[in-house]
């Protein structure tokens, strides 16, 4: 392994260290945080229960690559199996499966955040700077005319029939590196993806960081108010299994930083002796679920080829009125086992929807919910998630089905199949209009989704909220959140921009108060 | 004179799809328990039942029983693949699993498809498929949600099989560095 990491199995790994600081998770946001402590000269380490993952060792086989890169090897759920729920694992967390597009925040979601949470920076300067730094550092551009695959290129002339809103989508690929194989989804087999795991680790690294892999947290140290450190355990990185008592370990530090996602991270701290007097900690789970929507095509598409997503629709987002959700549409290809799962039925009908997979070009259409999730640790360390759409939602998902239905035929499908139960096949757009909230129900249509966040969210009041302004836990100084877990509400659209730049901020924030309550105690 | 089968047939029918209610209500765990003692099949201490492989192959057949363009499950050693991806998956989530192939095989106890009151991998073809159908379209959605969840590893097992992807077209190429299909730079 390079310079610096160590995988917690590792006989050698000593059973506890004295640190400055631990980051827990190493995802976007945590990434960012290890970088940001190691060039102020911390010592800082970062722990992530997945392995280090090299581009060689990939694979475009889905059931070789999920387990690897994906919790619960991509068959997470909430309990009622209603919504799967994709998150990343590994050095690099999401950031090596995702499809790598790149948005800021809206400034209607940010206008309401410092409205309705006190949080007084989101409409300043600072944050659009660190927006901005984030972006140049990760190389984020416009994708190109000739990188838009047909998928995308059914999208960008649907929506130009139609006159809807959307457009091209910028992202964060290595111009010369990324081949357009098309397996972002798998982990990027030629090192084309700009992200945490290839710009930000090594920097942390390069500046004295150290990381333990396979590492699981499992309880934050608390005494007298404040974080004291972090007791975990070396885990198998496939099926997250603990290893025997004696791989157990306990660190020691003055910060500890929270960046395992909006479920590990909630998970995590309501599993540790931190003061919740509010019973916060865990709720308001947002998670942008959608469903897929598929066209069926004349001509070949090969949707796996090339950029997966390069075009957005927005015209079914309205943020001027935060409480009415609305939904965002975007392409949704998958390699064969995936797509196999979002096609409906089974048997010949199903077979031969496979057989039109070179024909098929898919939307997904994601809800910005504004349904609200829970989530619990399991007694295994691992978590249950409870999460159920509201019927404002359902009106929504129906609209952005029926939305998705259209943009396919506009871009010149022949047939259109919503995921309904029984499946809707519409042979023109007039058969869509019949999709009505009252046909939708848990697991019609299947949900998945990527994007969970808000279940430790910022504010400034502490009885409607889990962490300051800044990131800092309301009840336990030195304990921090790096994570999507960080937002107040969702916002319907791609999280990792927003992610790595609160990680940016927490970063920053941690050396300032750090050096401060350093000076005091000196 | 009533047998400890018909008392579990009884228990199992007091409500309609009540092994999939419960695997809400209650948890998957009793569910699972429940449809276990319906078999009379204990849960195997560790890794796989021999019924719990013939209700995956079963499962694959029903599921994949595709036309002749496409290779049999059988072929392309899908059930393998289907417990190997299982095997990855976290102890809670593997179990819960089990769970289900349990649920999925005691059924038909209960439902009794086309009429026949027979395990799942008893049944003949046309009543297995009437049967998954009915948890695939089933107005509750916990059964469909069982559906959903077999589903989904049942399909990994069988489309992760390379053999699988020529018949559909599909051609993932040289995917590593050296793949040919390089198509510019981003410079504008």
């Amino acid at each position: 392994m390079s310079n610096g990491v160590l995988s917690a199995r590792d006989p050698d790994r000593p059973e506890s260290i004295d640190v400055d600081a631990v980051v827990v998770g190493l995802g976007a946001g945590g990434s960012m945080v290890l970088r940001e402590l190691a060039r102020a000269g911390l010592d800082v380490l970062g722990l992530e229960m997945g392995s280090w993952y090299r581009p060689e060792e990939a694979s475009p086989n889905e059931a070789e690559m999920l387990p690897r890169l994906f919790q619960e090897s991509g068959a997470r759920a909430t309990e009622d199996f209603s919504v799967s729920i994709l998150q990343g694992k590994g050095v690099g967390g999401s950031t090596l499966h995702n499809t790598n597009l790149c948005k800021r925040l809206p400034n209607a979601v940010l206008d309401h955040w410092a409205d309705r949470f006190g949080l007084d920076w989101a409409t300043g300067e600072s944050l659009q700077r660190d927006f901005e730094t984030v972006e140049d550092l990760l190389n984020v551009h416009r994708v190109p005319d000739h990188r838009v695959n047909r998928n995308n290129s059914i999208i960008e002339s649907g929506l130009d029939e139609l006159g809807w809103d959307g457009g091209r989508l910028k992202h964060n690929r290595h111009p010369e590196a990324c081949k357009q194989s098309g397996f972002c989804e798998l982990g990027c087999p030629n090192d084309g993806k700009q992200n945490a795991a290839k710009v930000l680790i090594p920097q942390a690294l390069e500046a004295g960081a150290t990381i333990w892999t396979e590492a699981r947290a499992d309880q934050i140290t608390t005494r007298d108010g404040r974080a004291t450190g972090v007791c975990g355990t070396s885990v198998d990185p496939i099926d997250g299994s603990p290893g025997s008592k004696d791989r157990d370990f306990t660190i020691r530090a003055d910060v500890v930083c929270a960046a395992a996602s909006a479920t590990g991270s909630a998970a995590l701290i309501r599993r540790s002796d931190v003061p919740d007097p509010h019973r916060l900690a865990g709720t308001n789970l947002h998670m942008h679920p959608g469903a897929t929507v598929v066209g069926l095509y004349d001509r070949d598409v090969e949707s796996w080829s090339g950029n997966p997503q390069s075009v957005e629709c927005t015209e079914f987002l309205d943020h001027s009125d935060p409480t009415s959700g609305g939904v965002w549409l975007v392409a949704g290809a998958a390699h064969p086992a995936g797509a196999s799962t979002f096609l409906p039925g089974f048997g010949r009908s199903h077979g031969r929807m496979m057989q039109s997979y070179p024909k098929i070009a898919s939307i997904i259409a994601m809800l910005h919910d504004q349904s609200a999730g829970r989530v619990h640790p399991a007694d295994d360390g691992g978590l249950h998630i409870d999460y159920s759409l509201h019927e404002p939602d359902y009106r929504e998902l129906a609209r952005g089905l029926r939305g998705a239905g259209r943009i396919l035929f506009a871009g010149g499908a022949r047939e259109v199949i919503v995921p309904t139960t029984p499946a809707l096949r519409a042979s023109s757009p007039g058969d869509l209009d019949g999709i009505d909230a009252s046909d939708l129900a848990p697991l019609s249509p299947a949900l998945a989704a990527v994007h969970p966040m808000s279940t430790l969210w910022m504010g400034s009041d502490p009885e409607e909220s889990v962490v300051d302004p800044r990131g800092q836990h309301h009840q336990v100084d030195g304990l921090w959140v790096a994570d999507g877990s960080l937002f107040p509400t969702s916002f319907g659209g791609p999280p990792q921009i927003p992610i790595y730049t609160m990680g940016l901020r927490v970063g920053r924030a941690i050396l300032q108060e750090y050096s401060s309550t350093m000076s005091a105690n000196r | 004179m009533a047998t400890p089968f018909d008392k579990w047939i009884r228990i199992a029918r007091s409500g309609a799809d009540a092994m999939a209610q419960k695997a809400q209500s209650v948890g998957l765990a009793t569910a699972g328990s429940m449809a276990r003692r319906l078999l009379g099949q204990p849960r195997p201490d560790s890794g796989w039942a021999d019924w719990e492989h013939g209700v995956t192959h079963r499962l694959l057949e029903v599921l994949c029983d595709y036309d002749d363009a496409l290779p049999d499950p059988e072929a392309v050693h899908a059930v393998e693949a289907t417990r190997n991806f299982v095997d990855t998956l976290p102890p809670r989530r593997r179990s819960q699993l089990h769970d289900l192939l349990a649920v999925i095989e005691a059924g038909p106890l209960v439902l009794a498809p086309d009429g026949q009151r027979l395990a799942f991998t008893s049944l003949p073809d046309s009543a297995a498929h009437t049967y998954i159908r009915g948890w695939s379209e089933s107005s509750i959605p916990q059964r469909r949600a069982v559906f959903h969840a077999l589903k989904s590893v049942c399909m990994m097992g069988y489309w992760s099989q390379e053999q699988t992807w020529s018949p559909i077209g599909f051609d993932p190429g040289d995917h590593h560095l050296d793949d040919p299909r390089n198509i510019g730079d981003d410079d504008e």
